[in-house]
């Protein structure tokens, strides 16, 4: 059997849809855009574009702590990997499972990189707050078994973060697809019941507190690193992972400071409650409902934002 | 100094988000020329600060970071992180012990020196020799040339009778010593900022490149494995090699040591007729780009050359620009012609300007800064209006909306077949976000309102931030910025340019690029 012709882009795409990974969270840089383009070809992957790398690592890892399976993260080189530092540690001290794959400089650049178009030595600057840094050479040999294993490595107990450098010719190269199918990893089911976001800035008696107000018994996240603004990116991402789930993220009440994420949840068309009146403009801007009192819907990201003073 | 939430430092200007004090730092050390420092407290603001250390080591910009309270188990991997982006030359990275004070760090932080006063006359004898034996020679000046008395620059363009070049990094210097270069080739030689069609023929056409103080960097176009744009002889004067040295000659010196002792040597050569036919380029592709943007002005809605161009000749002289990779910046690198830009050149970094603007009006009080930024990158640090706001710090930014990332939005038109994926933006009111952020916001939806904004950002009363949301139509062109794409997919170019030309056409057809782009990119490339 003759196989097809496939770019590097459509292979990664392929194989990230037959491991069983469902969600793409990724910022748009040239050279990603060959998996950018197979991703309408490959339905039961969704793209979600954030609007700042290290908020799209956050919801990453709130995708990865309610599904306890990564979603990917792909971001362009050179400073959109390095926006990714701390929300990639904030997966590992979470314990958030997640598959951070970005485009890198072929070898023969690799010798004098600080002159190179958003050149930076990806594994020496991440290699800290990674599990497992993989690499695929600009020929793609191994793409999907290298694959296959950079997703092993972030589920290994304890799960995490594990990190793909590929050398971005890889992605634009013509070759056969790759006849070795790989296997999907299992994928447990997602945990039932509303799901409460905390965000660092939040005290643990006002957490209490708001606890207090809200209908039955909530599973609590918060983000591993305690990142003041952390809260609603995650509680995205916990609600990307389980669409019909009741989700509620309790956070600090300069929400001004978090425009990104509402202007994601609005772009991609997650419905958006915002408790308090004083919040009213500003959740008008970006489609969101405003009410007095939390009432969590399923299916809806509710924003509690409170006072830490 | 700049940080994010340690109230309590005496002097320490105080942001929002801690990756934005960082720029801020970068911004004001672009601004001024002169190093600027960084508080970093805790683990997630080390690692904040060093996301955005990666710009400023690129560009190698001497940012002091200072970090304290990092806990233990999170120090390997905030020095891991710091480790990769500091070097001699750029950033540097002090831990402060408990207790210890910032401003004891600071004092006690001794920058390298330049060394080698000392210039090998070997050298010097070999760039005279070669400048007078060469039909079409070129001075080439880097970042490391900045320092450099710009009289001495002038006179070596009119005594070697050829064409003086900035990269990339030396067109984004900073403002006292870009002015100076200005006022020094008015009457004499020729001076040509990077990303034109000018600088790009002088460069393509020389057999003899003389670089003073360049790192000869990617997007100087030196080095590219898919395109060696310049083929002639070069000769490279800098206080560090280059690895692996690009250059046939390597001179280590200082670049105005040098040239002291090179104008010595050289006697006037040529006619005049070298440096003046540069000139005539540079005011032709000057005239060209002119006549392109006020031909949109009849137009029913803002075309980007006509908003660069009125962004640029409605400010004041003395103003300082800050932009950023994409397409907003390089319409806006299209009509500066040597205007003083805070510009992240080597990494083209998006949602930088604001807390650069920060950092360039903590260096420079006393002048306007305009920001021209994308709708995709706005929000990465938008949360600084409220900091501008309340330091009393009143910068006018230019929001370029076309609603979607735009540059990725060409390259799928030409690239990948037209086939749009994700690179439209929700639609967003830019100038009501401003408001709640107590600034001032303005819309500009017709070439008519153009004016009254700039009127606005011209205003010495406005005390306050303000964001002028300019609604633009998609697929445009920008006429500058071929460097960094190049650079940017440098190694894969051969493969695409067939599918390139192939996607141009079908867009003309489909009217996604629109035949008027084309034919305006034809009229400015035009000599």
């Amino acid at each position: 059997m003759r196989l097809p012709l496939a770019t590097g882009g459509e292979r990664v795409a392929a194989t990230l849809e037959a491991l069983g990974l469902r969600c793409v969270i990724s910022i748009p840089g040239s050279q990603t855009l060959p998996i950018w383009d197979a991703l309408p070809r490959r339905p039961a992957l969704r793209l979600v574009v954030p609007r700042t790398e290290r908020n799209g690592a956050l919801m990453a890892e709130g995708y990865g702590l309610v599904a306890r399976f990564p979603a990917v993260l792909l971001s362009t080189l050179g400073p959109g990997v390095a926006n990714e530092l701390v929300g990639l540690r904030s997966a590992a001290a979470s314990g958030a499972p997640l598959l951070c794959i970005s485009p890198a400089q072929p070898p023969n650049k690799l010798a004098r990189i600080r002159d190179v178009f958003q050149g930076l030595d990806h594994g020496r600057f991440l290699g800290g707050v990674c599990k497992a840094s993989l690499r695929i050479e600009p020929d793609g040999r191994g793409l999907e078994q290298t694959l296959e294993r950079a997703l092993a490595a972030c589920l290994e107990p304890p799960p995490g973060p594990a990190r793909l450098d590929i050398a971005f010719p890889a992605l634009f190269q013509r070759r056969l697809r790759a006849a070795r199918r790989v296997r999907p990893a299992p994928r447990p089911a997602p945990p039932a019941g509303p799901v409460v976001v905390r965000d660092p800035s939040v005290p643990e008696p006002r957490l209490r507190q708001e606890l207090a107000r809200l209908p039955g018994p909530a599973r609590v996240l918060t983000p591993g690193l305690a990142l003041p603004g952390g809260g609603l990116p995650l509680a995205l991402g916990a609600r990307l992972a389980c669409e019909d789930a009741v989700t509620v993220v309790i956070a600090d009440d300069r929400l001004l400071e978090q425009m990104d994420s509402l202007a994601v949840a609005r772009l991609h068309d997650v419905p958006l409650c915002v408790v308090g009146e004083p919040h009213r403009r500003l959740a008008g801007l970006f489609g969101a409902r405003v009410a007095d009192e939390p009432e969590p819907r399923p299916g809806e990201l509710t924003v509690v934002a409170v006072g830490t003073g | 100094m700049f940080g994010s939430g340690a109230a309590g430092e005496p002097g320490l200007v105080a942001l929002r988000d801690a990756q934005a004090a960082a720029y801020a730092a970068d911004g004001c050390c672009r601004a001024s020329g002169a190093p600027a420092a960084v508080l970093a407290v805790g683990a997630a603001q080390a690692m904040q600060v060093a996301s955005a250390l990666v710009t400023a080591w690129s560009d190698r910009l001497p940012v002091a970071v200072l970090t304290r309270d990092v806990p233990g188990p999170e120090r390997p991997a905030v020095r891991q992180a710091l480790e990769a982006v500091t070097e001699p030359r750029g950033p540097f990275h002090v831990e402060l012990a408990p207790g210890e004070s910032v401003a004891a760090a600071l004092a006690a932080i001794s920058l390298p020196r330049a060394a080698g006063a000392e210039v090998d006359p070997t050298g010097v004898r070999e760039a005279a020799r070669l400048l007078r034996q060469s039909r079409r020679p070129l001075v080439l000046l880097g970042r490391g040339a900045c320092g450099i008395d710009p009289a001495l620059a002038a006179e070596l363009s009119q005594r070697a009778d050829c064409p003086v070049l900035l990269t990339a990094s030396a067109t984004t210097m900073p403002a006292a010593a870009l002015e100076g270069f200005r006022r020094a080739f008015a009457e004499r030689g020729a001076l040509l900022p990077s990303g034109n069609l000018v600088w790009v023929k002088a460069l393509a056409q020389a057999d003899f490149i003389l670089a003073l103080g360049a790192a000869l960097s990617e997007v100087d176009w030196f080095g590219l494995s898919s395109l060696q744009l310049a083929r002639a002889r070069l000769l490279r004067v800098a206080l560090e090699p280059a690895d692996p040295e690009l250059a046939q000659t390597f001179v280590r010196a200082g670049a105005g040591a040098f040239l002291g002792r090179l104008l010595e040597q050289l006697p006037a050569m040529g006619s005049g007729k070298g440096a003046a036919h540069w000139r005539q380029a540079a005011g032709g592709w000057r005239d060209r780009i002119e006549r392109e943007a006020r031909a949109h002005a009849g137009l029913p809605h803002v075309e980007p050359a006509l908003a660069a161009r009125a962004i640029v000749e409605g400010a004041d002289d003395a103003t300082l620009f800050v932009s950023e990779g994409g397409a907003c910046g390089m319409w806006l690198w299209s009509y500066l012609w040597l205007r003083p830009l805070i510009f992240p050149v080597q990494h083209g970094t998006i949602g930088v300007p604001l807390p650069m603007a920060l950092g360039a009006l903590t260096a420079h009080p006393d002048r306007p800064v305009w920001c021209v930024v994308g709708d995709g990158a706005f929000f990465y640090h938008a949360a600084e209006l409220s900091t501008l706001r309340e330091a009393g710090l009143a910068p006018a930014i230019f929001v370029f909306n076309d609603g979607c990332w735009s540059a990725i939005r060409l390259a799928q038109t030409a690239v990948f077949g037209g086939r749009y994926v994700g690179t439209d933006l929700a639609e967003t009111d830019y100038a009501a976000l401003a408001a709640l952020h107590g600034g001032e916001g303005l819309t500009v939806r017709r070439p008519g309102e153009l004016d009254g904004a700039i009127r606005r950002a011209r205003d010495p009363a406005r005390r306050v931030p303000l964001v002028v949301d300019i609604r633009l139509p998609r697929d445009h062109v920008p006429y500058a910025g071929a460097s960094f794409v190049l650079a940017e997919l440098d190694g894969v170019l051969a493969s695409l340019l067939p599918g390139s030309l192939l996607g141009a056409g079908r867009g003309l057809l489909r009217g996604t690029l629109p035949l008027s782009t084309l034919r305006s990119i034809l009229r400015v490339s035009r000599s």
